[in-house]
């Protein structure tokens, strides 16, 4: 996943405390460059509770599934505002929604909630009702680099022969 | 407490919108009222057959009881009002006749006469509002006092007895809470900009709920579906006070099965005169009264895991099933949208049990694109 480059990144050690101190209910484990926290979201009185993983590594962005239930689809419309392998998309990255100076706890977590609501919401009305500015479709294809087509590579090497 | 911190809250709150959203409203009880008054003006005015008798409309049925439902596949409502004529029953000749003699001075008079419906009804004239209403007038005679009357019924030319007044004080009493008790119960907190349905007692909504699945269930086979008598008057019998719709239906659900006979059917009398059977058409068709039955142990059963199943879409669509009904969801995108003005306010949070809460404590809900801590960059 993406890296940030800046000057504030709260450390791992103070993200893994945070977390315990905030949520108590979720077990977090700090493994080698990595904290991992799993634990208990249940948004409203009618929701199952929902197992949420969150996998940090520092100075990445953190990646948050939902071990169970299973998310999903509802008839001929995929699950939106996740990434590949059902990850949840909470925030626009190109924005900085997020920083690695934020911690996950009083931001990820909430957030997490809040995309559970939503998700209910949005299995019985078809709609993505979440307020807000929200990544488009684009970033759900894979990021190609741009490779030069056959043809201005011949002109360059015929350039500099 | 917020609406979606309580299952029930949360499912009462989808009860109620899916009846209100079926039954007549305020302004068209309220037109309703001025056009059958009118319809009683003409009637006993000047110029009308019907003028020694006194006429005098009252509504009667669903409207009396607070009751109304929009028909399956249809616009427009069916109301039904009695026009009680003060002559004695047994001067008149035919029954049939009262029937005649209101169709004879609504149909000449310039307003109604292209109004009343052609069609002859065995007991009630009716007059079309189109896009809005049926008002459905039967006349009768009084039969003493204590608001008893004779019907006349046009098809086997006889007298019926009925007592729609005793009927709906009998239901009034049975209805046994007041709107005080169940609004006094709620104690749920509004949600921002969010209105909620406007409440009816709880038998009330029984009543349109049950009525509004037979629409459903019974769509296909309109002959053999339970009458609304049959449906209201079980309801009343079953419930015994409770101050939810959830709990009443349950109760009258479970208490309705309870009744079936092993063998033989359910008769359902009228409470107010035990002479009149109001099921009668299951003594003709067993058919019809199995099929009541089977389905409504099954409607028990889906009502019951309703408290079971997780997940509020889960709970909306098989609500939404139950009665054909799109108003489930738009709770949930109106409550959905109270919460987005919550979250850009500051005041939801999240608990540390990871529920969704306004409360003093727990993690702030700000929405991504808040900086932490500081204002709002979008």
């Amino acid at each position: 996943m993406g890296k940030y480059i800046g000057n504030r990144i709260l450390p791992l050690g103070t993200q893994f405390i945070v977390m315990r101190q905030v949520w108590p209910s979720f077990v977090s484990q700090w493994r080698h460059s990595a904290v991992i926290s799993t634990g208990p979201l249940q948004p409203t009185d009618m929701s199952p509770v929902y197992q949420v993983q969150i996998m940090y590594r520092l100075g990445e962005r953190p990646e948050v599934v939902v071990v169970s239930p299973q998310l999903r689809d509802r008839p001929g419309q995929p699950i939106p505002h996740v990434y590949p392998g059902k990850r949840l998309c909470l925030y626009l990255p190109r924005a900085n929604e997020w920083t690695p100076a934020m911690p996950i706890a009083k931001t990820i977590v909430p957030w997490a909630c809040d995309w559970l609501y939503f998700y209910e919401i949005w299995h019985a009305t078809g709609e993505w009702l979440a307020d807000g500015v929200h990544p488009r479709e684009k970033h759900k294809k894979k990021r190609r680099r741009h490779r030069p087509t056959r043809a201005v590579t011949e002109t360059r090497r015929e350039s500099h022969s | 407490m917020l609406i979606f911190e309580s299952r029930p809250a949360f499912i009462d709150e989808i009860l109620h919108k899916t009846a209100a959203d079926l039954q007549i409203t305020e302004t068209q009880h309220k037109k309703a009222e001025g056009r059958y008054h009118s319809i009683g003006d003409v009637l006993g005015g000047n110029g009308s057959i019907l003028a020694a008798f006194n006429p005098l409309i009252s509504p009667q049925g669903s409207l009396l009881l607070g009751t109304t439902l929009r028909p399956d596949g249809r616009r427009e409502y069916d109301l039904d009002l009695l026009c009680c004529l003060a002559i004695d029953f047994r001067k008149i000749q035919r029954p049939s006749m009262l029937l005649e003699w209101t169709e004879s001075v609504l149909g000449s008079h310039g307003t109604y006469e292209t109004m009343v419906e052609r069609k002859r009804f065995s007991r009630c004239v009716r007059v079309r509002y189109h896009d809005e209403f049926h008002l459905d007038i039967v006349p009768c005679c009084p039969d003493g006092g204590n608001g008893a009357i004779w019907l006349p019924d046009r098809d086997s030319e006889e007298w019926r007895p009925g007592n729609p007044k005793s009927f709906a004080e009998w239901f009034q009493i049975r209805a046994r809470v007041t709107m005080l008790e169940v609004m006094a119960k709620a104690a749920i907190e509004p949600l921002p900009g969010y209105e909620p349905a406007d409440r009816k007692l709880p038998l009330q909504r029984v009543v349109q709920l049950l009525k509004r699945w037979r629409d459903v269930i019974f769509r296909d086979e309109p002959d053999a579906a339970p009458s609304s008598i049959v449906i209201t008057t079980l309801a009343a019998l079953h419930y015994s006070g409770q101050s939810s719709v959830y709990d009443a239906m349950s109760q009258v659900l479970a208490s309705i099965i309870a009744a079936l006979p092993k063998s033989g059917r359910l008769q359902v009398l009228n409470p107010v005169d035990a002479r009149e059977d109001l099921s009668e058409s299951w003594g003709t068709s067993q058919a019809a009264y199995r099929k009541f039955a089977t389905r409504v142990i099954k409607l028990d059963e889906q009502w019951r895991a309703l408290c079971e199943i997780n997940g509020q879409d889960q709970i909306s669509e098989r609500i939404a099933q139950l009665f054909d009904s799109a108003s489930p969801a738009l709770v949930l995108k109106a409550q959905a949208a109270a919460v987005n003005r919550m979250k850009q306010s500051s005041t939801l949070r999240v608990r540390p049990s990871g529920r969704l809460a306004v409360a003093t404590t727990g993690t702030i809900l700000d929405p991504p694109g808040r900086h932490f801590g500081g204002k709002v960059h979008r």
